[in-house]
């Protein structure tokens, strides 16, 4: 694979391309550094799904007809205060679908019709989102640990649900234009010519856009809890008891404990597979549950995020699971890593990052969430030596500074009554 | 000999040549049957490695089912030689210290076990699928806390509605045939599994004559096939034949209904039918025509139910499996609309299709999904994935066909589906009904 970076004027990415590549990937995000309110994650919601249902002299079925017609797709998102649009399409396809994603951005309708019918799905949606225990666990843990203003704090359903009703098409727009001043980070990957020529036809987009008075980010800088923190969301239907355990990780990508924090508590939760220490013994050895599995996310270079953990136990084996999982917490925050895992793990993270290249789509999203965390591409690059360059106290002693199972919010969704006064135990 | 055959496993004694289709060729092991399928992928220094054995739901008896799913869990735990060296089971050893991803998984017809890693790990890798495959030490020591996950997995299947469904409309669909219950099986008999079932299961179905192990990457194919005739060559058969099930599935005579009702705020209506099996044009017109109903904002149950109010999503299940099986539509109901009142029209907006100019619709789902299909080859476990579908259906080689059968779907075809799937004999129609406490 081989890789360009580019960087004009509001217009930053890189262009990944593999010899013979016939599929395309696109992954164009912009931040729109607002205040946060549930007014805004319901315009948001609305704002995401009104971007494809019509633009210039398309209606939605029109629109959505000839995104189909290319074969390829054309997803939009929001994440925190992040907008991304995803690309998807093979080479051969590409000029209808990139002509389209560009129409898309120039002259979004945003019927009042297409709002309405919006506002009535999205209610729905959010009906269905009620009973996902999963989804409110990881929900609630960023309500416990973020401030309502930040991006990353979840509002309850219903309130959200409340201010659907009075989004106005005026603060639907106000979006757009935030999104077409804001500076647009790109990652683009396929055939050599084909990227050359998407980046080639942004940066004339981005002329015929400029940036403008930027929003600067609105910083929220969210503090680690100092204490055991349970929140309850009961959902009486669910079987098990879905857990969401974390706390804030004071620190940002460039802070030096930051890759040493990573390398350490990847030895307690690695996603996927069973190497971590949370899976061989509260999977493994104890047989308490499925899947335990953790990762340190939404840190960028100049703000903090979180680490978290998620599981889920039977209601009856939900007390031993959290006194296992903090047990392991607390060992590895007291005691640190082996010598073995320090060497292992070493081994483990460069294989992960090798694999990663089987796939276009794989690298193209790693190396996407790299830039929009403020990395540059030669930061992401780089961060395989430094991993293999770390040193083991430096991660034991990261460890101890910004993991404690005293100090951490317990997220647990389910049938919680059955459980509750259990757990309660836990915060002492 | 010339240089051209040199290059092919045709020179590497031990194997049989069978076939070549596109970049993918296949042999077999002369000395125990074992099938390979190789296909290199140059530059990458990656290797994928995919053991499929033909063992399923669809082998499983009356009280053992799920047990396929049971004893791919334990093909995890520890060998004869692991226990000797104590380095505990050699798959989890292999991660711990490599990194490499690992995964396996049932269906109704086959199980299937990979590794993807660097290519320095080729020969351990194998190592670890041949001693697996004859050797996994059974015991309750080591099964007791996996059984314990297996019902751990189970419970968190059965907590989403969709899954409570599909158990109950599957077992109604088929009154004979081992499609009649989840790949995960029914809990009590998950509880009652003991180690001996699992012993005869094993043994019955793990050999060698009854697996095709796919090497995929960046690996010469000499030195591939060397290595698993080193590796693979000494493993036996068992001289017992495979045990499979011969069954004649009753005929539907109308349709089949089942309901649940459970405390929830979630209210599905479920359609279930019986369609035909995978690779055949007949499967992919389903898929079509699944899509066309349910793949996507553009779709035609999504504009009449979701964008009216009365869906809040809509899903669909559709398996690639050897037999007749059921496929799903499943469609989560707002508060606007009852199950009665919205299976009418939905029957209806699939009755109409019967007679409707789809022409441009299918096309266009077509296109997506042979795009889809790019996309999902882009890398060596995607390619191995679909593989094994089609090494489970009995003819791998129809991988190379998919983008063909696909072309060659016309509008009839995706019709027909609406006129004879949808057919009371052989629909079977599931309600979850939320109670509100």
């Amino acid at each position: 694979m081989k890789y360009t970076s580019f960087n004009t004027n509001g217009l930053t990415g890189t262009r990944i391309s593999r010899p013979q590549a016939r599929i395309i990937v696109l992954k164009f995000s912009v931040a729109l550094n607002r205040e946060h309110f549930a007014r805004t994650a319901a315009c948001d919601m609305i704002y995401t799904d009104a971007l494809i249902s019509g633009s210039g002299t398309y209606t939605r079925g029109k629109f959505l007809d000839a995104v189909n017609n290319t074969g390829g797709s054309l997803d939009v998102s929001m994440y925190g205060d992040i907008l991304t649009i995803s690309l998807k399409v093979i080479d051969t396809n590409l000029q209808p679908l990139l002509s389209l994603f560009l129409i898309m951005l120039t002259n979004p309708t945003f019927a009042g019709s297409e709002l309405k019918r919006s506002k009535e799905t999205i209610a729905n949606e959010l009906d269905e989102y009620k009973e996902n225990a999963r989804a409110r666990a990881i929900d609630g843990l960023r309500s416990a640990l973020y401030a309502q203003t930040s991006p990353l704090y979840t509002f309850e359903p219903e309130k959200i649900q409340k201010e659907l009703l009075r989004v106005s098409r005026k603060e639907i727009l106000s979006i757009h234009k935030t999104i077409l001043k804001q500076p647009w980070t790109v990652t683009v990957a396929g055939g050599e010519k084909k990227t050359q020529h998407i980046v080639k036809k942004l940066t004339l987009f981005r002329k015929k856009n400029p940036v403008g008075k930027q929003k600067e980010k609105t910083f929220h800088t969210p503090q680690p809890v100092q204490k055991k923190v349970l929140k309850f969301i009961s959902i009486p239907s669910k079987q098990n008891i879905e857990f969401n355990i974390g706390n804030i990780v004071p620190i940002t990508l460039y802070d030096k404990d930051y890759t040493a924090f990573v390398f350490g508590f990847n030895v307690l939760a690695l996603m996927g597979g069973f190497t971590g220490r949370l899976m061989s013994t509260v999977r493994e050895k104890e047989g308490l549950t499925y899947g335990i599995y953790g990762r340190v996310t939404a840190t960028s270079t100049d703000d903090y995020g979180y680490y978290n953990i998620a599981t889920f136990f039977a209601p009856n084996n939900a007390h031993k699971g959290i006194t296992s999982t903090l047990r392991e917490i607390r060992s590895i925050s007291e005691h640190g890593i082996t010598d073995d895992e320090f060497v292992r793990f070493k081994a483990i993270l460069g294989t992960r990052e090798i694999l990663t290249h089987d796939s276009l789509l794989r690298v193209t999203g790693e190396l996407h969430s790299a830039l929009l965390s403020g990395r540059t591409f030669k930061e992401f690059i780089d961060l395989k030596k430094k991993i293999q360059q770390l040193k083991k106290q430096d991660i034991n002693n990261a460890l101890a500074k910004y993991l404690s199972p005293d100090a951490l919010v317990i997220s647990v969704a389910g049938p919680v009554k059955t459980v509750k006064e259990e757990l309660e135990s836990f915060r002492k | 000999m010339s240089k051209k055959r040199e290059r092919n496993g045709n020179a590497v004694p031990g194997f049989a040549f069978i076939k070549k289709v596109g970049g993918i060729s296949e042999y077999r092991l002369k000395n125990n049957g074992l099938s390979i399928l190789y296909k290199r992928i140059k530059g990458t220094g990656i290797v994928t490695t995919n053991i499929t054995y033909l063992v399923g739901a669809r082998d499983e008896s009356v009280g053992e089912t799920g047990i396929a799913h049971m004893l791919e869990h334990m093909l995890f735990m520890p060998t004869k030689s692991d226990i000797k060296v104590k380095t505990g089971s050699g798959a989890m050893h292999f991660e711990r210290e490599t990194g490499c991803i690992l995964n396996a998984n049932t269906c109704k017809d086959r199980t299937t076990y990979f590794f993807s890693y660097p290519v320095e790990h080729f020969e351990r890798a194998l190592s670890i699928e041949a001693d697996r495959m004859l050797n996994v030490v059974l015991n309750d020591a080591v099964f007791k806390p996996e059984q314990g996950n297996v019902l751990s997995e189970f419970d968190m299947y059965n907590g989403d509605p969709h899954f409570a469904l599909a158990v109950q409309l599957v077992s109604s669909a088929f009154h004979s045939h081992t499609y009649g219950h989840e790949t995960i099986g029914y809990r009590e008999d998950i509880e009652a599994y003991t180690v001996e079932k699992l012993q005869r299961f094993y043994k019955n179905y793990y050999r060698p004559n009854n697996a095709t192990l796919m090497v995929v990457g960046d690996i010469d194919e000499i030195k591939a096939l060397n290595a698993i005739k080193r590796i693979f060559g000494s493993l036996q058969n068992s001289k017992s034949p495979i045990h499979r099930h011969s069954v004649n599935e009753p005929i539907q005579e109308g349709v089949r209904r089942v309901e649940i009702v459970r405390p929830s705020t979630t209210n599905i209506l479920a359609l279930g039918i019986k369609h035909a099996a995978f690779p055949s044009k007949e499967w992919f017109a389903t898929m079509t025509f699944f899509s066309l109903l349910a793949g996507g904002p553009d779709s035609i149950l999504h504009k009449k139910l979701i964008d009216t109010g009365l869906a809040s999503s809509i899903d669909t299940i559709l398996e690639p499996t050897r037999d007749i099986n059921l496929g799903v539509l499943f469609v989560t109901l707002t508060k606007k609309i009852s199950h009665e009142k919205m299976e009418l029209p939905v029957l209806k907006i699939i009755q109409e299709l019967k007679s409707k100019d789809i022409t441009k619709q299918a096309k266009k789902v077509l296109k997506k999904t042979i795009t889809d299909e790019f996309f999902t080859r882009e890398n060596s476990l995607g390619i191995v994935r679909e593989l094994t579908e089609y090494t489970a259906a009995g003819d791998w080689a129809k991988y190379y066909e998919t983008e063909e059968i696909l072309h060659s779907i016309t509008t009839k075809d995706i019709v027909n589906v609406a006129k004879t799937m949808f057919e009371p004999e052989r629909m079977t129609i599931g309600y979850f009904r939320g109670l509100q406490t």
